[in-house]
């Protein structure tokens, strides 16, 4: 299946941004993990450009959304990323949203009142 | 991938993202370019392979740039509003540090007066080197060292020449022709602070206004003029990504 980010950028606008926060309300990651959870929890139908992933890790703590904190592991400087108390309303937010958002383009697609109106 | 992200830098800067934002990008980017690099070498491929294969995934300077530019929240105040920060606040910053420095002489002043023990006509010439001291630094190194500041702050920032240029002959002229002079109260006399203002002096000798203005704005340009001349023949030109082919 080829990825939505590749196929029709414009489907991805504000899914990411879900898709980080809902990742990260189980526990923190690296951006390097985070971009790799994403791929592999949507099978491969969402995929992040891998650098690009980064300036919205950055405006979402800047945001208050996420918290970040440097560790050392195995030798290496990692920035861990965490949910917040207000990154986890914003998750509640969005997936309500995001929630409707299906729920009325599957009434649309499935129904065919519109069609048989015009 | 050291060119890429030197030119990524230099392309964040000039484009006005804060320079601890940009090296923080970067430090990220490193970790997960040497992260994807490791997944592709585990994946059977030689190490020159994986490493072509994980700056492939990791993106171009063009995209990875642009990710970060577009978000306007991580461009600096030097970029938002140049003549703010570049002319107004190194003059407010002068102001303010010269009225605090006499405001705390006056305070001292005041508190020793207060202080009879020391006796009336002693008390003054306490206080003579620290007023003298400060007086020298305010009138003749004050606007130097804000300058310094502006022209590191410029360099660090990749600002455009114009703004720190204008900014730096703003504050040499500033700080020359605001002259700060103390007598203190001795022998029972009233103390004065006198602040003079404007040009004066000859314009091609090097005292008075006119000579500390050329000795300010030559010191504090001349290393903001020798880096971007520097810059331009050491540095890759920010608007050129580098081949993408390999």
């Amino acid at each position: 299946m080829r990825p939505v980010g590749t196929t029709n950028p414009a489907f991805m606008n504000g899914v990411p941004e879900l898709l980080i926060l809902r990742l990260l309300r189980s526990r923190e990651m690296y951006g390097y993990e985070i971009v790799q959870a994403i791929r592999q929890e949507t099978d491969e139908v969402v995929t992040l450009g891998e650098g690009v992933v980064y300036p919205l890790l950055h405006a979402l703590e800047r945001d208050g959304a996420l918290a970040s904190r440097r560790a050392v592991v195995n030798g290496r400087s990692r920035i861990y990323y965490a949910l917040s108390p207000r990154g986890a309303s914003r998750l509640t937010e969005l997936a309500g949203l995001w929630s409707r958002l299906t729920q009325a383009l599957q009434q649309v697609m499935k129904g065919d009142g519109y069609a048989e109106g015009v | 991938m050291p060119r890429e992200f030197e030119l990524l830098r230099e392309r964040l800067l000039r484009a006005g993202i804060g320079a601890a934002q940009a090296g923080r990008y970067i430090a990220e980017l490193k970790d997960h370019l040497d992260d994807l690099a490791a997944e592709e070498q585990q994946a059977g491929w030689s190490p020159n392979d994986a490493h072509a294969r994980a700056m492939r995934r990791l993106g171009y300077v063009d995209a990875l740039a642009e990710a970060m530019i577009a978000r306007r929240e991580f461009r600096t105040w030097s970029a938002r509003a140049p003549s703010a920060v570049y002319i107004v606040a190194p003059s407010l910053v002068l102001a303010i540090a010269t009225a605090l420095w006499l405001a705390a002489l006056v305070g001292v002043c005041t508190w020793l007066k207060g202080h009879a023990a020391l006796g009336p006509a002693d008390w003054p010439e306490r206080i003579r080197p620290f007023a003298d001291g400060a007086a020298w630094f305010s009138n003749t190194t004050l606007a130097m060292v804000l300058g310094w500041g502006l022209a590191a702050s410029a360099i660090r920032q990749r600002a455009p020449l114009f703004w720190p240029m204008l900014g730096l002959v703003v504050l040499a002229a500033v700080g020359a022709a605001v002259q700060v002079g103390v007598t203190l109260p001795v022998g029972g006399a009233h103390g004065e602070i006198e602040l003079g203002s404007g040009p004066g002096g000859s314009p091609f000798g090097f005292s008075g206004y006119w000579g500390r203005f050329v000795v300010d704005l030559a010191a504090t340009a001349t290393p903001l003029a020798l880096f971007h001349l520097w810059r331009s023949s050491h540095l890759p030109p920010a608007d050129r990504e580098p081949d993408q082919t390999s």
